[in-house]
């Protein structure tokens, strides 16, 4: 639309009305408009990504590979050091939004895990939880109501409304504090790891954000071995490797029986696409092929993953009502031994090695071969998401980038101690071995996933759970080094598309939808082509022309 | 009236025949089918929420009849007491809120509904617009913002202040009173305020009490205000509920979202299911007894 | 209600229950400025509830200009640019838009035809019991599942008739043959049905029992004195009784026939498929606040279903009027 349109013509359309509507957003309205002019990299400068500089840990007895293993630890380290000088704050409020998994954490007044992290940041933290159920409302008003707290997190894998538009036109740039060696100032914000920087990208070639990073394995097959051993692929699945897409639906038909089903399965699971896809030898959602960016749903190994769900769904593999299942009641499930596997993320293995209370073990299964190409793993993006500031003056900003460089205090170190376990002795005691051990208070409420402080800002994630076996973090570590050859990364991760913010997840629902149906076998491999070629059509491949500029650009 | 009277405390009027057997015993069956219907899952949430974590994780996540009882769960959801201020913050909401609902309606209602009133049609068309055009969220959201309301409790009452169709009901009982009554009232001097409040009000107990247990029952259900107007530690019950019942449930993507995080074992989200419902099925007797028959036949003869 | 003493009054006028126009007040030539005065206790009354209106709904309702607009959430309204119908015209001419509304029409019909009349009859049948006892537990039973979330009413029903349910292991414990219900599209739209049935009958009785409570007694008394059998008062007395109710709550549930359950729909709509489950309030959350942000076309959709809303309860309405009825308003 032509731009004498613009402003003014929409006030006298509206009227009266606009000054019930539009007052909130006069003051600011200048130049930032409706974000038409684009968001993408392309065509700037841009910012260098922050210097990595290791920050000093204590050494794991599992060593990772700075990169794709984490560092692992069997026991707690018996001496923890310190990563921040002082207070980072000056006693003022901070308001702060994050997306929450858990329930209310409790006013202030009672909350000793509150008490204590506000004490040790020197701020008096006004955190406003927002159930994840609730993410995407909350935030669009919040958006909308341009009424922005001090600290915010965008992550949880949702992506908001025009989510880069919004960034550049209403959050803080951190580029000058964070560019190349100025990270420096920031010593645990340096330790972030470049792959976790970059996983978040870029805005008009600024750094708008502080990543909250994430390892690189991304859906697990996560499987109930002693179930799989019975029926034969023990070895070829959870430690030699090289099991085969017949090996898999040999092994879960026979499974299969008594009412236990082979296959878990949930409604954000998607029959375990994100497991089935790497396997054929699917790209991470996005193929780079020297330049040209083309959506996973148009390979050809895609489709093959696709037939062969299929056929475990034909087989009656998979446990039944897979699409009406929540997430939670599939845990149930495979905590139960009703069914033999769950795919779900990575992050999940602690929770459901506690809840199967070792009446089995839970294993990661490693990647199947489908097809010639196959046997690989997705990699998850770096970051649960990033976390954004306000505009504010100078002093301010970098208040607030230390208080998230204080949460991004590393493993082994009083700060992390403080943050992922809380107060010694109210939160956590030791045992013999010097390991935390969670306290009655913790387990009833009053933790980490109650008051999700660590989705502002964390250190880079270890291996190491309290009261999770040395055994099971073994596992982990073996499994991480047995897969990271085979990782398959998402190339558009940071890129930005214009396309992709306004239209990406709806055309991506109605291809989902036709996936499902193909997977269910009420509609066929041709209807499969023919939602393909719509989805090209609908966005699909001018969101991979934009993906081609923005990474030639960030080249 | 007397036979109304009588009949009803001995259970049948007078004027009604005596029912057959056979009709007696279908109806038997049929409410007994009915109630199976509704008291089964009702019994399977109660079950589970009374059962052992391990009897229920063992049976796939329902127990029809928990073998060890407990009330574990039920003290783990008051040990934080974010779950009781939560009940009080519902209480409180509720009790305002349906009197100041009861209030605005009835006022509306009555002077909607005397034919006198200029443009009262008008008005009456307006208000049926909006019952058919809602405003959207975020327009919604910027209205209570720019009131100040926001995390403030008055913002699970003021924008939900009026239903359209309470209001209907209300208008169109006080328009069916005879017209008798008004005028008889107007002969013996009183006001506008008189006739509301010894004519109409005495006399519309029963739709009063109806629609105020509408008013009561949708400030105790709503969540979706309190998401996205008020903080958390202001939420009532319904929105802790949800956060204990479905977290999780419907992540956005497993691989992306903190997979780590634990939910809440399903013993202790049916619990709260239960704990959210007591208070409010408390109210319905209370309601009840206004559904008498001859409430109305006796108030106009007398 | 409205309705029962509509109807009551009229019935004990003749018992035909028509004609009855709404009292007029005579002519009178007072000035409009002395008609304000006469009032004032009137506007006194009006004065809360006009201003929650205007408030709340009058000023929010200009939000709906943003179907015109090119506006997103980052952005004020007067910030946007005006793109006249472009929204429409891109919603009106994407099939999946009719699908959704051809589901949505489908699925509100079918409650109509299978759902309402279900508390009706429930009430009936309740107002019909002579022990006043039973009559209160069983209402006290009926109207429990009102107060269970969708999330939980759902799991319930797959946990019965799923796939892996009570009812299919019954099935094949016995060597039959089970049934595919949940995920099923052919039998989805009975399934919601069923929900519906099961959550709301019993609260839907409430209204009706009120209505059914202030039937005059008299004229039960005299109809049975003319010698009138049960079948007969309940043709002559109870119906005309409540008759009303019925007109009203029809006319209101036209003006919202394309909104049907949300949640429950957004729970289960990914088990069938978009050809059977989506209608319209998920197609527009799937584009606009479950990640496509395309507000525009939320606030489209909604003048929309607004729109034909009106247009039908303005056709009910008439239709009410000619069957002698109040209906919403005159």
């Amino acid at each position: 639309m032509s731009s004498e349109l613009s402003r003014r013509s929409v006030f006298r359309a509206i009227g009266l009305g606009a000054t019930a509507v539009a007052v909130p957003s006069l003051i600011s309205a200048c130049g930032d408009g409706s974000g038409g002019g684009g968001v993408g990299n392309a065509g700037t400068e841009q910012a260098a990504w922050p210097t990595y500089t290791a920050a000093k840990v204590p050494a794991p007895d599992l060593p990772g590979d700075g990169n794709d293993v984490q560092n692992g630890y069997t026991k707690y380290p018996s001496q923890v050091g310190t990563a921040t000088n002082g207070k980072p704050g000056d006693g003022s409020v901070v308001k702060a939004v994050v997306i929450t998994y858990g329930t209310p954490p409790g006013p202030k007044e009672t909350n000793k895990f509150l008490q204590a992290v506000n004490e040790a940041l020197g701020i008096d933290l006004q955190l406003t939880v927002v159930p994840d159920a609730d993410y995407q409302a909350k935030m669009a008003t919040l958006m909308a109501g341009d009424d922005l707290p001090d600290i915010m997190n965008i992550g949880g894998g949702y992506i908001l409304p025009r989510e880069a538009d919004f960034v550049a036109s209403k959050c803080a740039d951190l580029s000058e504090y964070l560019s190349g060696d100025a990270v420096k100032a920031y010593p645990n914000l340096a330790n972030i790891p470049t792959r976790a920087w970059k996983d978040m990208g870029r805005v008009k070639g600024r750094i708008m954000g502080v990543p909250v990073e994430r390892p690189a394995p991304g859906n697990i097959f996560f499987a109930n071995r002693e179930m799989w051993k019975g029926v034969g692929v023990d070895d070829k699945a959870f430690s030699a490797g090289g099991w085969t897409s017949t090996d898999l639906l040999t092994a879960a038909k026979a499974l299969t029986k008594d009412k236990k089903y082979a296959l878990g399965a949930s409604k954000s699971g998607n029959f375990g696409l994100g497991v089935h896809a790497p396997a054929w030898g699917a790209p991470n959602l996005w193929k780079n092929d020297g330049g040209t960016f083309s959506s996973y749903f148009t390979t050809p190994e895609f489709k093959q993953a696709v037939a062969f769900m299929r056929d475990l769904f034909a087989a009656g593999v998979y446990y039944p009502d897979a699409l009406t299942v929540s997430q939670v009641d599939a845990k149930t499930h495979f905590a139960g031994q009703i069914t033999g596997s769950l795919t779900d993320g990575f992050g999940a293995y602690s929770q459901m090695v506690t809840s199967a209370k070792g009446a089995y073990t839970v294993a990661p299964a490693l990647p199947y071969a489908g097809g010639s190409a196959g046997g690989k793993i997705f990699a998850a993006r770096s970051v649960f998401g990033y976390t954004v500031l306000k505009k504010a003056a100078p002093e301010r900003i970098k208040l607030l980038l230390r208080v998230l460089d204080f949460l991004a205090a590393p493993f082994g170190t009083k700060e992390y101690e403080l943050v992922h376990y809380g107060v010694e002795g109210t939160h956590f005691t030791r045992d013999a071995a010097g390991n935390p051990v969670q306290t009655d208070l913790w387990k009833g409420g009053e933790n980490k996933t109650n008051l999700p402080i660590t989705y502002l800002c964390d250190a880079p994630q270890v291996l190491f759970y309290p009261g999770v076996s040395p055994e099971a973090i073994a596992l982990m570590h073996s499994f991480e080094q047995k897969t990271a050859p085979n990782l398959v990364r998402n190339p558009a991760y940071g890129l930005v598309s214009d396309t992709a913010s306004k239209s990406e997840a709806a055309i991506r629902k109605t291809i989902t939808d036709v996936l499902n149906s193909v997977v269910m076998g009420r509609a066929s491999l041709d209807d499969w082509d023919a939602a393909v070629k719509r989805y090209k059509a609908d966005g699909g491949d001018k969101i991979g022309e934009e993906y081609g500029k923005e990474y030639a650009a960030s080249k | 009236m007397s036979s109304a009277a009588l009949g009803k405390r001995a259970g049948r009027p007078a004027w009604q025949e005596p029912a057959k057997p056979v009709t007696k015993a279908a109806k038997g069956v049929a409410l007994a089918f009915i109630c199976l219907l509704v008291l089964v899952p009702f019994l399977v949430v109660i079950s589970t929420s009374l059962a052992s974590p391990d009897e229920v994780v063992a049976n796939g996540g329902w127990v029809l009849w928990p073998e060890h009882p407990t009330l574990d769960a039920y003290r783990d959801i008051f040990r934080g007491g974010q779950v009781t201020k939560a009940i009080g913050v519902s209480i409180g909401v509720t009790l305002v809120g349906t009197l100041a609902s009861l209030v605005a309606t009835t006022l509306l209602a009555y002077a909607l509904s005397r034919p006198q009133l200029v443009g009262g049609r008008k008005i009456l068309l307006g208000i049926l617009f909006t019952f058919l055009f809602p405003p959207g969220m975020i327009p919604a959201y910027l209205v209570v913002k720019q009131l100040g309301l926001l995390d403030n409790y008055a913002a699970l009452i003021a924008p939900v202040m009026i239903n359209v169709f309470n209001l209907v009901i209300v208008r169109g009982f006080i328009q069916g009173l005879p017209e008798e009554l008004f005028e008889a009232a107007r002969l013996d001097g009183a006001g506008e305020w008189q006739v509301l409040w010894r004519v109409v009000l005495p006399l519309s107990k029963a739709v009063l009490a109806v629609i105020g247990l509408f008013y009561a029952v949708s400030y105790w259900n709503a969540w979706f205000h309190a998401s996205i107007y008020m903080s958390d530690s202001k939420f009532p019950i319904q929105q802790v509920l949800r956060m204990y019942v479905i977290q999780g449930a419907q992540l956005a993507d497993p691989s992306a979202a903190d997979a780590a995080a634990v939910s809440a074992p399903q013993t202790v989200r049916m619990a709260v299911v239960i704990i959210a419902v007591i208070p409010i099925i408390l109210v319905y007797p209370l309601v009840q007894r206004f559904f008498v028959r001859g409430v109305l036949t006796g108030a106009i003869k007398s | 209600m409205t309705a029962s003493t509509i109807a009551r009054n009229t019935a004990a006028a003749g018992g035909d229950g028509a004609g009855k126009k709404p009292p007029r007040v005579p002519r009178d030539r007072t000035s409009l400025w002395r008609k304000l005065v006469r009032d004032r206790l009137l506007w006194l009354c009006l004065l809360p509830g006009l201003a929650y209106f205007l408030i709340f709904h009058l000023g929010a309702a200009f939000g709906m200009v943003i179907a015109f607009t090119d506006y997103w959430p980052g952005i004020s309204v007067a910030q946007s640019n005006l793109v006249g119908v472009e929204t429409f015209q891109k919603m009106f001419g994407d099939p999946d838009f009719w699908h959704a509304v051809v589901n949505t029409v489908e699925i509100s019909l079918l409650q109509l035809v299978f759902y309402f009349p279900v508390p009706l009859g429930l009430a009936l049948l309740l107002h019909s019991l002579t022990s006043t006892t039973i009559k209160r537990l069983v209402q006290n039973v009926v109207y429990l599942p009102h107060f269970i979330s969708w999330v939980i009413v759902v799991a319930l029903f797959q946990q019965i008739l799923g796939g892996a349910g009570v009812v299919n292991g019954f099935l094949a414990d016995h060597g039959l043959h089970t049934v595919d219900i949940i995920g099923n599209p052919d039998a989805f739209k009975p399934l919601l049905i069923a929900q519906v049935i099961w959550k709301d009958s019993g609260w839907g009785t409430i209204i009706f029992l009120a209505a059914l409570a202030q039937v005059d007694d008299t004229l039960y008394e005299a109809s049975a004195m003319d010698g009138a059998g049960p079948w007969r008062r309940f043709w002559h007395v109870t119906l005309p009784g409540i008759r009303s109710v019925i007109v009203l709550l029809l006319v209101l549930r036209l003006g919202e026939v394309l909104s049907v359950g949300f949640e429950q729909l957004l729970l289960q709509r990914d088990a069938v498929g978009p050809g059977a489950g989506e209608i319209i309030d998920t197609y527009v959350f799937y584009k606009s606040l479950g990640g496509g942000g395309d507000f525009p076309l939320a606030a489209a959709a909604g003048i929309f279903k607004g729109v034909i809303g009106a247009i039908l309860v303005y056709a009910a309405n008439k239709v009410a009027h000619r069957l002698g009825e109040q209906g919403v308003y005159r």
